[in-house]
């Protein structure tokens, strides 16, 4: 639906970088210097094997998509991965490896045709010293089911940045886990939701300290409207001896109508004194005085709603930069909720 | 004649009876200050007029030019030509200000195109340069963080940006230091061009040193109890209101308080008795 109606539909314009992963190919064009892709029909033995190390067991991938970053590679233009769902059922295998010290980053669009059924596991392994900086988002059909799982392992002194953008119709259920598993590792998870009519999502976000001096930040930034229901989880845990680590927590959330739901359950395990720890909740309703003195200036109580979640959704700015790409999510927030 | 008219007007709110039969005409081209002591009605009535959702009309008519105004909606007030500076204006975060007024303006345009960007930003930048704000304004998150004469002067922004047909502004002169008092009054009274109506709500007389009113109305117990000229302020700058009180042998002129105390009094009462 939103592929027909909206004229701005996801696109990446500047294809520079741009990988494509259409029935189970993966078409490569321009690849940033130091990215090597593959695909199971090519990948050597030998990254195979590198990969065993932090990639599920599970079998039976209908797409995959390996990533290696070489070590040391300095920040360049960004990979952009373009995930297209042209059947009825999907199992997308996407593993990106970053060697030491090597920087990237990846931003990644998925989207479908007709309704599917999207099973994809996403594994990430930051090693030593490297950062990786990764932005997705998606906007699949309202009959859609779309199961995500994330899963990344960051080494000493690495960088890890994940922004989620679920835009679309479909219902859906995220989990993202992340393993800091060397001394100042860091981690931040940032996940936008927009949810109408009756759609049902689950973001599940977990941050396991599993090293001393490690950092972690959960942001949930949800709006639910209509008859749908948005659950957002995080879940901090900071075992014994894991000294000097910060977690922190943010779960923001707008509730729109009499009959959406939205909930929020921050948990924060920890058994180690010597950690600093904090979360925040704001899940609610637009605020009367806030609505009424932007009517009281002439906007209607749509345009009115629909500035103050902009607004709120001032984060998304940051998690997409192509102006294309921003001006449809504007569309899609409008097309979504300001109905 | 052009203007608001309002007729015998009560309100409540959260069941308290606050207003309690105003009756107060605003004539475009004229400027009228109402007074009166903390708790008398004076911002319920800005509120009631502007169709703030916590207050309820209980009886009463209000027009502007003639049309019934309490059949409106809020928007459809301001985009009818109303328009009030608040006395404590929300804090929108995430909204810039000038997303905000450009959003405004448009909505005003009903039919015709949205306002040139290059003109709103000439515009806007202009009404910062009169208002001697902060060159960022337009990118701050709209009254975040603002300090209460910037709140002020951001009202007032707002209005010269609006141009409304009646301006009714909620004590815009408290919590402006003097310099700021006369840019806000020099700007207020630059925009009377004889179809302006201006309500003015104030406590003090020196707001007048800056805007002259035609008429001066006191407010108590819900209701305008004196009207007068300019002289009305002065007498009451020096001599305070026990004198009006007097006159018109009012006891407590606050609105809510007498009700309260009653269902206190009650509730004393039985409890003593029960004892
Ligand atoms: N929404 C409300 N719910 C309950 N009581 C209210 C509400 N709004 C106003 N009141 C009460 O009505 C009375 C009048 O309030 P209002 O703000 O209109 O006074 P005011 O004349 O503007 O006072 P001030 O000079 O202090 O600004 C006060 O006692 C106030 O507490
Ligand atoms: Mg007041």
């Amino acid at each position: 639906m939103i592929a027909e109606q909206s004229a701005v539909r996801l696109r990446f314009v500047d294809k520079t970088g741009l990988v494509s992963l259409r029935d189970g190919r993966v078409l490569a064009k321009d690849l940033p210097r130091g990215l090597t892709l593959y695909d199971e029909k090519n990948v050597p033995e030998a990254v195979r094997d590198s990969f065993r190390s932090f990639t599920s067991e599970e079998e039976g991938f209908s797409d995959t998509l390996y990533v290696v970053a070489e070590a040391g590679l300095q920040k360049g233009p960004p990979l952009r991965i373009m995930l297209e769902r042209t059947r009825e059922t999907f199992r997308g295998r996407i593993a990106i490896y970053l060697a030491k010290e090597a920087q990237a980053e990846i931003r990644a669009l998925a989207i479908d045709e007709a309704k599917t059924l999207v099973d994809d596991t996403w594994d990430f392994f930051l090693a030593e010293g490297s950062s990786l900086v990764f932005s997705t988002l998606s906007a699949y059909e309202e009959e859609s089911m779309a199961r995500t799982r994330r899963r990344a392992h960051v080494h000493e002194n690495a960088t890890l940045s994940l922004d989620t953008g679920a835009l679309g119709d479909e219902n859906a259920h995220q989990e993202n886990r992340f393993f800091l598993k060397g001394r100042k590792a860091r981690a931040r998870s940032r996940s936008v939701v927009l949810s109408a009519k009756r759609q049902e999502t689950v973001v599940k976000t977990l941050m396991a300290h599993e090293a001393p001096a490690t950092e972690s930040l959960i942001e949930h930034y949800g709006v639910a409207a209509d008859e749908s229901f948005l659950a957002f989880e995080a879940a901090t845990r900071i075992e014994k001896g894991m000294k000097k680590s910060s977690a922190r927590q943010k779960n923001h959330g707008v509730i729109l109508g009499e009959k959406a739901r939205l909930d929020a359950n921050p948990l924060l395990y920890i058994d180690e004194y010597d950690v600093e720890a904090a979360h925040g909740a704001a899940i609610g309703r637009i605020d009367e005085e806030e609505l009424y003195y932007l009517m009281s200036r002439g906007l209607t109580e749509r345009d009115a709603q629909m500035l103050i979640i902009q607004g709120f959704l001032a984060p998304l700015d940051k998690l997409v930069e192509e102006t294309d790409i921003e001006r449809a999510v504007r569309g899609l927030v409008t097309e979504k909720i300001g109905r | 004649m052009a203007g608001l008219r309002i007729e015998n007007l009560h309100a409540e709110a959260e069941g308290h009876r606050i207003l309690r039969g105003v009756d107060l005409c605003i004539d475009a081209g004229k400027t009228h200050a109402i007074m009166g002591p903390n708790g008398t009605g004076k911002s319920t009535l800005a509120s009631v007029i502007m169709g703030h959702p916590r207050y309820k009309v209980t009886e009463g008519k209000i027009t502007l030019d003639g049309e019934d105004v309490l059949a409106m909606t809020t928007d459809e007030r301001a985009r009818a030509g109303l328009f009030l500076a608040m006395q404590s204006p929300a804090e929108v975060p995430g909204v810039t200000n000038s997303d905000f007024i450009k959003a405004a303006m448009d909505a005003r345009r009903e039919g015709e195109k949205n306002i040139p960007l290059f003109r709103f930003i000439k515009q806007l930048d202009d009404a910062v340069a009169a208002l001697k704000m902060r060159e960022d304004l337009p990118h701050r998150y709209l009254n975040d963080g603002f300090s209460g004469g910037e709140k002020k002067r951001n009202e007032i922004l707002q209005m010269r940006m609006l141009h409304p047909k009646i301006a009714i502004l909620d004590e815009i002169d408290s919590g402006l230091d003097v310099d700021a008092l006369k840019i806000v009054g020099d700007n207020v009274t630059a925009m009377k061009d004889g179809k302006l109506g201006l309500l003015l709500i104030t406590h003090y007389q020196r707001l007048l040193d800056y805007i002259s009113a035609d008429k001066v109305s006191v407010m108590m117990q819900g209701r305008i109890v004196k009207t007068g000229d300019e002289s009305l302020m002065k007498r009451i700058d020096t001599e305070g209101y026990d004198w009006i009180k007097e006159e018109l042998g009012i006891e407590d002129e606050r609105v809510v308080p007498d009700d309260d105390e009653r269902v206190f009094l009650e509730k004393c009462a039985t409890k003593e008795a029960l004892e």
